[in-house]
């Protein structure tokens, strides 16, 4: 481990865009750390990064995330208790970073999901939660853009089934 | 963590242990977290992959204030269909407004071959606690049976729960949590037993408030669920239910709570804590209990060597029982919970020095948490406040020193 030396790594996005990051920045991203741990630094650090399943503006915005947390300690892995996902709390930072549109919101969490970026996957998750609460399942579909694929009859269906749950 | 939620305990009621009103502010029910929506510009679709909208959901705590939230995701699409609805079954909350549209879901025909509902098998905790003549005793019955596969939590309807309604609790075998305490009719302590023999992985058990001491006293000790927890007695339990069946608890008993039990003396109580005492954690004595009388269980301590935390009305005992013949040297007591009741006489009291005292002496070096109803009136004089601020003090004193990492500090205005 190279500690204290801040090399470059250099990613590629789907479209082919390329972007050099510090190594403590895209390690952010567990896939690509595991990456660098599998192969070893030497061909990593010379080498480019494809990142497949992302493009060149959520990418940016996702190392703009990472840069920002580059000093946040990692999790630990047992820390996936229910005492934590409890919190809907989003710090002032992430917020901000999260008043994009719906599109780039679902965007990000693709990537992080993709990129296994934990943290950020979270905060894109809370977000999502905290904008579902109050609305119809009209309002769902509209604020997200989801297509309703049931039948007429299953939307029936589900609709009597569960009639014992809905708010009035 | 078990230390903690007996700290949080203090309003409850027998019926409704564990539904304690969290302090946690639910920052996704308060309206000005809402984050601002901007529209997409593309109108693209963006599919999220299942395990990702579970992850979403995971967010939002499954209360009652919530249950609208999962029913309106299970009506947005497949996807979030399938992501929300096990979890808007696992536990529902049910009422006299929807407990009839829940049943004709859940259990549609009274002929179990008709139809099985797919919907039944994620039911995890069913608790009728709010219904009153909502349900039938053969409903209950049916509910039970339709659910006994799966659940793991029961809490039993006020009224129409029967005989019947026994025999289908007894096949619900993944029980872990049979809460009975609100069951209005008399329960004979037999048959009650005999359900239990299938539950063997009981955890915790509410005894029904009424339950009947039975004609015949049973010599024979009944046989306990073998993983039985914790344990709340009420009504008509006697010293022979005590001394006999209490007596032969499973070992893996940590709480016990007795309370309105009016059959019950101090010297059985006493006797039956001799025996189970060193495996008891936490223990609550609550009145009305009026056999007992005031200094009763003052040598309650010499029989809970492991006890973490007690809740006990300050009607059955006295300045005693903190007396330094009364504690074992370093007692691991970490909760104390002072409670009065309202029919208490003016020489019922508890001294917050004669606590102060038995941690000076070294014998409660863990006690961290002391509330104590304002009935005993800790705020009355200049001096009883000092005497709690003094207690304030060398708790936190002992704290600084080695932290326990448990909720601090010493209230003496605590409400009924």
């Amino acid at each position: 481990m190279s500690e204290g030396t801040v090399t470059k790594l250099t990613l590629v996005a789907n479209d082919g865009q390329k972007m050099q990051v510090d190594r403590q920045v895209a390690e952010k991203s567990v896939l690509i750390k595991n990456m660098l741990d599998d192969l070893g630094d030497d061909a990593m650090l010379s080498a480019e990064i494809p990142i497949p399943n992302v493009n060149d503006t959520v990418l940016k915005k996702v190392i703009e995330w990472c840069e920002h947390h580059k000093a946040d300690p990692a999790a630990s892995n047992d820390d996936d208790s229910d005492s934590r996902k409890k919190t809907t709390d989003i710090d002032e930072w992430d917020q901000k970073f999260m008043q994009v549109d719906q599109e780039m919101l679902f965007e990000i969490i693709l990537a992080s999901n993709y990129l296994d970026i934990k943290p950020l996957l979270d905060v894109g998750c809370k977000t999502v939660a905290n904008m579902i609460k109050g609305k119809s399942p009209e309002e769902i579909r509209k604020t997200f853009n989801i297509t309703n694929d049931f039948t007429p009859e299953e939307e029936e269906q589900i609709r009597r089934e569960n009639e014992w749950a809905e708010d009035r | 963590m078990a230390a903690l939620d007996a700290q949080s305990n203090w309003n409850v009621e027998m019926s409704k242990p564990f539904q304690v009103p969290t302090h946690s502010k639910d920052r996704i029910l308060s309206q000005e977290s809402t984050p601002i929506v901007l529209p997409s510009k593309t109108d693209r679709e963006i599919l999220l992959p299942s395990e990702v909208i579970s992850h979403i959901l995971s967010y939002i705590p499954r209360r009652s204030t919530t249950q609208g939230i999962f029913w309106a995701c299970a009506l947005v699409s497949r996807a979030w269909y399938s992501a929300s609805i096990a979890t808007l079954y696992e536990r529902p909350y049910l009422t006299g407004g929807n407990f009839n549209e829940f049943v004709t879901t859940v259990c549609p025909s009274k002929n179990a071959h008709i139809r099985q509902s797919a919907l039944s098998v994620f039911v995890k905790r069913l608790d009728m606690g709010d219904l009153v003549h909502n349900s039938s005793r053969s409903l209950t019955a049916r509910l039970l049976g339709r659910l006994k596969g799966n659940i793991e939590e029961f809490v039993a309807p006020q009224a129409s729960f029967a005989i019947n309604s026994f025999a289908a609790a007894s096949k619900c075998t993944k029980l872990r949590h049979l809460d009975l305490s609100l069951i209005s009719a008399s329960v004979s302590n037999k048959l009650l037993f005999q359900t239990l023999k299938s539950l063997t992985d009981l955890e915790t058990l509410f005894f029904p408030r009424s339950s009947s001491y039975d004609q015949q006293a049973e010599t024979e000790p009944y046989s306990w669920p073998p993983r039985l927890k914790a344990l709340h007695l009420a009504g008509g339990v006697s010293d022979n239910f005590l001394c006999t069946h209490l007596s032969n608890v499973s070992p893996t008993l940590e709480r016990l709570s007795i309370q309105s039990c009016p059959q019950i003396h101090a010297s059985s109580l006493l006797a039956t804590l001799e025996k189970i005492g060193s495996q008891l954690k936490h223990l609550t004595i609550r009145f009305p209990m009026p056999h007992l009388f005031q200094g009763s269980l003052d040598s309650l301590f010499l029989d809970l060597p492991s006890l973490i935390a007690l809740r006990i009305s300050a009607d059955y005992i006295s300045d005693t029982l903190f007396s330094a013949e009364s504690i074992p040297q370093n007692h691991p007591l970490r909760i104390l919970d002072l409670e009065c009741s309202p029919t208490a006489g003016a020489d019922v009291g508890i001294s917050a020095s004669s606590v102060y005292d038995a941690i000076e002496r070294g014998q409660l070096p863990d006690l961290r948490s002391v509330r104590v109803s304002m009935r005993l009136a800790w705020a009355a004089t200049e001096q009883t406040r000092l005497d709690a601020s003094d207690l304030l003090e060398i708790i936190e004193e002992n704290e600084m020193e080695r932290p326990l990492g448990i909720l601090t500090g010493v209230w003496w205005n605590m409400p009924d």
